[in-house]
């Protein structure tokens, strides 16, 4: 059952990333400014759960209800020349790589080619796209809506900017059914609480 | 999840590259029994009805599907080839089910139900190609080669004890297939039963009045663009292990055969059809979102293959849609002079006149990348007057240097 989130952790446990034997999850609380993934300050303004397994290095995943009904994903920092995933079949379904000359459209289609490529279905359409600003970063917001193999509408968003030459990213997604709705609007209120310390 | 283990476990039977082997030795007596291509045919025994009830519910969850391609007149196409091919007396036997899935490949399951992959629709270069696909896996069901695959199988072995089975592996991880796993999975039937169907799809199609050669083209059109894929990606050609070529006779000599077969049942193919304008016609609107699916999955080599092949090795076969998709490969592949070469293949499309006007954000985002941002501008602004609803509009128009309204 593909879902974008299931697989970026199910990637990191296949790649033996990750020490601990079971998967633990810590309260975030809402209204707290914390530290996301090593740089990133956001503020929650809903109660959320944060995992203890880190999928690749500066990620987080967050989720209110189980990560198949609300799933947050913070990417901080993806290097030149790094995919979003972890590659599993890196010669015959390479994903594509960031790179730092992109534009802030072509971060929006490497978004949508990777998540082509791991879901391997084509019914990942993005549906808006607009600039905006992270961490006071000019930078693009978009929204997607996409069917996984288990035949379930979901919707999602995405805040990203380049920052010194690496990409920060913050995914939403959740189903289309009643999930996406109630959610959206905390999440965007969070990822316009990004911030940087120096 | 029991459900989905037992789908598992039989579509693990079918895809299993062991349970080709020696089927071949099994079952050549005479058949005294209905074709189940035959109107009202109905499962002979305990194991055919159990197999029947397994695959009648994936079918009913396969009709929820989202990705399934609904589009009336598409799907009265495919059907109208296929009865074409097999005559209006046998097609009522298959359903159709059009899958929006960009990889090459179709199946037809013992309960008659036949998948046909819009990755299938779009690399096909005439109706003659299709009906000779159409025609190969329509013999495969009538002479009920995966059934047989599955008695052979249950003589050996309990169907739980398959479990650790793996099945093929496929190209890329296609969400459809996994999805429905029982009636999607990719057949490893043996090479005599390919044998078997290559000569019915032959039969068929002269039949039908269809150039017989469309078969041969089929498969090496297929061959050289997975030689292609693995060349870019510096892997061994998919051709020589999984997939649609498992347990195929070796593609060379099944293409000798496939022409000498097709030679023999129309010595004189001036006259035999390929509908190749119809079939260009059918596509219609498809098309762009199609190859648009192709281009996400970053196979720049085989994509680069396809493009070629549909423009039919003339330069005139060029068609501002054709020149649009290469200038959206090169552009996604990104790697240095592929900017370049991506806006030379937008200008070439523009000028044809009749090109998707996302040639103008192509040419426009391609120029940006390249340093030339004045020129880079002004083509978006010619992409945004002719669609300013795009799902983008508000970016590029920050990104043309226009200021928000």
């Amino acid at each position: 059952m593909k879902r974008l989130g299931k697989l970026f952790i199910a990637l990191a446990l296949a790649a033996g990333l990750t020490t601990p034997a079971q998967a633990g999850w810590r309260l975030v609380e809402k209204g707290e400014e914390r530290k996301v993934a090593g740089r990133m300050y956001v503020t929650p303004t809903e109660d959320w759960n944060r995992s203890t397994i880190r999928p690749v290095s500066r990620s987080e995943v967050w989720t209110r209800d189980g990560r198949e009904l609300n799933d947050l994903d913070f990417f901080m920092g993806i290097k030149d020349g790094k995919p979003l995933f972890r590659e599993t079949h890196r010669k015959r379904a390479p994903l594509p790589k960031f790179d730092p000359a992109m534009l802030p459209t072509d971060i929006v289609e490497w978004y949508q080619d990777t998540a082509n490529i791991v879901l391997g279905g084509s019914l990942f359409a993005i549906t808006e796209v607009k600039p905006a600003r992270l961490a006071g970063y000019d930078g693009v917001h978009f929204a997607f809506s996409y069917t996984g193999s288990d035949n379930v509408e979901r919707k999602g968003e995405v805040r990203a900017a380049i920052i010194d030459s690496r990409l920060y990213l913050i995914s939403f997604d959740a189903p289309s059914l009643y999930y996406f709705d109630r959610n959206i609007g905390g999440v965007r209120v969070l990822m316009d609480s990004a911030r940087l310390k120096r | 999840m029991k459900q989905f283990a037992i789908t598992l476990a039989a579509s693990a039977l079918f895809a299993s590259p062991l349970a080709a082997q020696d089927v071949a030795a099994v079952e050549q007596v005479a058949d005294p029994a209905p074709l189940p291509s035959a109107h009202g045919y109905e499962p002979q025994d305990d194991l055919e009805k159990g197999l029947w009830y397994e695959m009648d519910e994936a079918e009913r969850r396969l009709k929820q599907s989202k990705f399934l391609i609904e589009d009336p007149a598409l799907n009265d196409y495919v059907r109208g080839v296929l009865c074409r091919t097999v005559g209006e007396d046998r097609c009522p036997a298959a359903r159709i089910y059009l899958m929006r899935t960009p990889q090459f490949n179709a199946s037809m399951a013992p309960n008659g139900v036949m998948l046909v992959y819009s990755g299938l629709l779009l690399r096909m270069r005439d109706e003659a190609q299709l009906a000779a696909v159409l025609g190969h896996e329509f013999t495969h069901f009538e002479k009920q080669h995966s059934l047989r695959l599955f008695r052979n199988m249950r003589k050996k072995s309990d169907l739980m004890a398959w479990l650790s089975v793996a099945p093929v592996r496929l190209p890329y991880a296609a969400a459809m297939a996994t999805q429905f796993a029982v009636i999607g999975s990719v057949f490893s039937f043996s090479r005599d039963m390919e044998r078997e169907a290559d000569a019915g799809s032959i039969k068929e199609l002269a039949q039908a009045g269809y150039d017989p050669r469309a078969a041969s083209a089929v498969w090496s059109q297929l061959g050289a663009e997975m030689d292609a894929t693995a060349k870019e990606r510096r892997h061994r050609s998919n051709k020589k292990r999984g997939g649609l070529f498992a347990t195929h006779p070796r593609t060379t000599d099944r293409m000798g055969t496939l022409a000498q077969l097709a030679e023999a049942a129309v010595p004189d193919a001036s006259a035999a059809e390929t509908r190749a304008a119809e079939y260009r016609a059918a596509l219609g609107d498809w098309w762009p979102q199609l190859i648009d699916d192709q281009i996400a999955l970053q196979d720049f080599g085989g994509t680069e293959y396809l493009l070629a092949t549909l423009a039919g090795g003339d330069p005139a076969g060029w068609t501002g849609d054709l020149l649009y998709a290469r200038g959206e490969l090169y552009r996604a592949r990104a790697k240095e002079g592929d900017f370049a070469q991506a806006a030379d293949f937008f200008r070439q499309a523009i000028a044809t006149g009749d090109t998707p006007p996302e040639s103008w954000r192509g040419l426009g985002l391609a120029l940006m990348r390249l340093g030339n941002k004045p020129e880079g501008q002004e083509a978006l602004r010619s992409y945004l007057t002719l669609r300013p609803q795009a799902a983008d509009a508000a970016l590029l128009r920050t990104m043309a240097g226009e200021t928000l309204s």
